[in-house]
């Protein structure tokens, strides 16, 4: 499998989706259509999928996310979760900005929809 | 020529400072120009980080509301999906407000909808909010109607609207959401 190394842009965000089992998602999320951006991440989980690393964690430290991406990072999340279902170790790192509640209640949000373990991480700014 | 918006606009805008100022269609490259020169305004400004992410969240949402649900034809001399921007600070608040042409029934539809949602109490709305982000699907326009409870969940108060009969059974809704400028 090949890696996932795309640049961040003022709409997209930086994402290193690695084989060994190390997936990123930093910065900003705020395409006009997010499912476009999206879609070859999901082609690529969806390959991963097939034949996952023991432990699989996911860092997201986003500093903006749109509506639009949020169902979009629900699914990579549920791609996840379906892999964990299989047996393997999943993790999702969620990092906030201190004092910015509701970057760490999207999170919240997100671990009380998907069953996987979340750590949450707060970085001083 | 039916209700003069610009010069509605003008007359209940001018109060206050603008930050900025926009009116024409709304393209992808105009929402990333405001986007850029509402950074840069409001970096200038001394206001709380937290206060700024929650200001630029919303503005994120409501150009993005405007860039998806604005009206896809030319009427007069509106071109296509038709916009108005404005972001001031009046009285300590910020106010961002957005203006489109919409037909009668989206009308409706964003009547009811909004007196729904503006009734809720903060903990409904963040638990419609799940509710939407769990069930919902994702629409062609990529939004799954999370966009205005979003904001009001990030506004933690109601959202201002109202419409303006233009005609030809088109309507100009403005939007706005004002939040404190020091929390």
């Amino acid at each position: 499998m090949e890696r996932i190394e795309l640049e961040g842009s003022s709409k997209t965000p930086t994402v290193k989706f690695d084989p060994s089992g190390i997936l990123e998602l930093k910065g900003r999320s705020i395409p006009e259509n997010s499912i476009e951006f999206y879609k070859p991440l999901m082609d690529w989980l969806e390959e991963y999928e097939k034949n996952p690393k023991e432990k699989t964690e996911i860092h997201v430290q986003l500093e903006y996310f749109n509506t639009s991406s949020s169902k979009c990072i629900l699914d990579i999340f549920k791609k996840l979760e379906s892999i964990r279902h299989k047996g393997y170790d999943v993790v999702v790192k969620w990092y906030y900005e201190e004092d910015d509640e509701d970057m760490l209640e999207a999170g919240e949000d997100y671990q009380s929809i998907i069953n996987v373990p979340f750590e949450m991480i707060e970085m001083e700014i | 020529m039916g209700f003069d918006i610009i010069k509605y606009f003008d007359q209940i805008g001018k109060s206050g400072e603008i930050l900025l100022y926009y009116k024409g269609e709304i393209t992808e490259d105009v929402i990333s120009q405001l986007l850029d020169e509402f950074e840069n305004k409001i970096n200038e400004l001394n206001v709380k980080r937290k206060i700024i992410k929650k200001a630029y969240h919303i503005f994120i949402e409501a150009l993005q509301n405007l860039y998806h649900h604005g009206y896809k034809k030319k009427v007069n001399d509106f071109p296509v999906n038709f916009g108005i921007v404005q972001v001031k600070i009046l009285n300590e608040q910020f106010f961002i407000r957005t203006i489109n042409l919409t037909t009668e029934s989206v009308k409706k539809f964003l009547e009811k909808r909004l007196k729904q949602l503006n009734v809720l109490t903060k903990e409904e709305v963040s638990k419609l909010y799940k509710l939407i982000l769990k069930e919902g699907t994702i629409s062609d326009k990529g939004g799954g109607g999370l966009g205005i409870v979003d904001i009001l969940r990030k506004l933690g108060d109601k959202i201002n609207f109202s419409f303006k009969e233009y005609d030809n059974n088109l309507f100009f809704y403005t939007f706005e959401a004002k939040m404190d400028v020091s929390q």
